[in-house]
């Protein structure tokens, strides 16, 4: 076990965003988090790695602070693509992995501001400058938002590699997307859990 | 007649003058205006309002008010600040504080929410997360500065009652101005002023290609 929720609640302003939420987050699996725009699943995503707190309920979880995330509406600093990419190298004072850069090919933007790119161009930035930490933790907000084609699969095709070390959250909309990548699921309604389990069961459940 | 090293001295000192009251304004406008913006606290709706209607105080009210405080027989008259630069200073400080402070604010409560929480995940400190919010915006702090400056600059009411017009120490371009027009020099009223805008402008493109330039 990585993460425990038990009977999780979590409100802003009185309203309650998430309902007595019950989950646990294996080590080593990926986890797939989907459900409508707006059920909860980018709050749940923070709740887990511990950016916000839930309001009231039980939370255990085996890391000790957040770790760098992949938020929907990450980061964007006025600056050049590299001085964005490299931002979390120079908060961390880390050593920092380049190959998700060089895969997704964005060594040619490196110069150009952050802010003329395409969606599709800065969500690879985005990506690459989470996977640049190289941690055994990987919290996705709709890692292939805006991407094209081409690029979602080899999106996929790096993460089902990362998957076998690593344990990944993730939110995602594409079911047949989370068939190939995930292990355990969580479908969210209004902020409860309409329904978690795991492969099999899942998509029985889901018959898509 | 024009004389050129008065008008020169009127320059030093307006210039010196409104710098020095814009720099400090500005730190302490980031100071109070990260604080103000970041942090959850009991009244920060009220100072917040306070403040934002501060911003259109009459500067001869701020004049008068620092008046009474520095003068011989205020609070601080032992200060013997009454008739100097620094009394000019201050009085202009009050004037332009309360508008530099809450364009901050407001800017930083824009930003800060969506820095924040990534900025966290990385294990930001809040000196990173300040840094950030700094430099990742220059323009609007330029802008801030420039507001801050051109009223500073400009303003004639607050800094002619604390400084009072003395020659040589605190008769800045707009006490010049005032004074001359009012002796009928109307040609050197309006070399000065003239002046004065070509100072503002120059300052102005001079911040404006530093924007720019990132
Ligand atoms: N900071 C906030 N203040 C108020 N409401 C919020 C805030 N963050 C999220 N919400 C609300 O919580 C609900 C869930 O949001 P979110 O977790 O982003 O959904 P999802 O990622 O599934 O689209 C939405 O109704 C949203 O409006
Ligand atoms: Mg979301």
């Amino acid at each position: 076990m990585m993460i425990n929720l038990k009977k999780i609640q979590y409100q802003i302003s009185k309203k309650t965003i998430l309902d007595n939420i019950n989950l646990n987050i294996q080590d080593g699996k990926t986890t797939i988090i989907m459900g409508k725009n707006g059920s909860g699943k980018s709050t749940l995503l923070k709740l887990l790695n511990q950016i916000i707190k839930p309001s009231s309920g039980f939370f255990e979880s085996n890391l000790s602070k957040p770790v760098p995330m992949l938020f929907q509406k990450p980061l964007i600093l006025q600056n050049s693509v590299i001085y964005n990419y490299q931002i979390l190298k120079q908060i961390k004072k880390h050593q920092i992995n380049h190959s998700w850069f060089e895969k997704f090919n964005l060594l040619n933007l490196s110069n150009q501001k952050m802010i003329s790119l395409s969606e599709g161009e800065k969500q690879k930035i985005f990506i690459s400058r989470i996977m640049s930490f190289d941690q055994s933790q990987l919290f996705l907000d709709e890692p292939n938002q805006s991407l094209d084609l081409q690029s979602e699969k080899l999106l996929i095709d790096l993460l089902m590699k990362e998957k076998k070390e690593k344990t990944i959250v993730m939110t995602l909309h594409d079911f047949e997307i989370a068939k190939k990548i995930g292990d355990y699921f969580i479908y969210l309604e209004n902020g409860k859990i309409l329904v978690q389990d795991k492969y099999e069961n899942f998509f029985k459940k889901f018959p898509l | 007649m024009l004389d050129t090293s008065k008008v020169f001295e009127a320059i030093i000192i307006s210039l010196h003058v409104s710098f020095v009251s814009t720099l400090f304004a500005f730190s302490i406008s980031i100071f109070f205006g990260y604080l103000i913006a970041t942090k959850k606290f009991i009244l920060k709706r009220y100072i917040v309002s306070i403040l934002g209607s501060l911003t259109s105080i009459p500067p001869v009210c701020a004049g008068l008010i620092v008046y009474l405080i520095i003068s011989r027989s205020g609070p601080l008259g032992w200060m013997e600040l009454l008739y100097t630069p620094s009394a000019m200073i201050i009085a202009q400080f009050i004037i332009i504080f309360p508008i530099m402070v809450t364009l901050i604010i407001n800017y930083i409560e824009r930003e800060y929410p969506q820095l924040r929480d990534e900025l966290i995940s990385y294990g930001a400190s809040q000196k990173d997360i300040l840094f950030l919010l700094v430099t990742n915006q220059k323009g609007i702090y330029l802008t801030t500065l420039l507001i801050g400056f051109g009223r500073a600059v400009s303003e004639y009411g607050a800094a002619a009652i604390v400084g009072g017009s003395i020659d040589h120490v605190t008769r800045n371009m707009t006490a010049m101005i005032a004074l001359e027009t009012a002796k009928g020099n109307i040609l050197i009223g309006v070399t000065l002023g003239a002046i004065l805008i070509s100072i503002s402008l120059i300052i102005s493109f001079g911040i404006n290609y530093f924007k720019n330039d990132d």
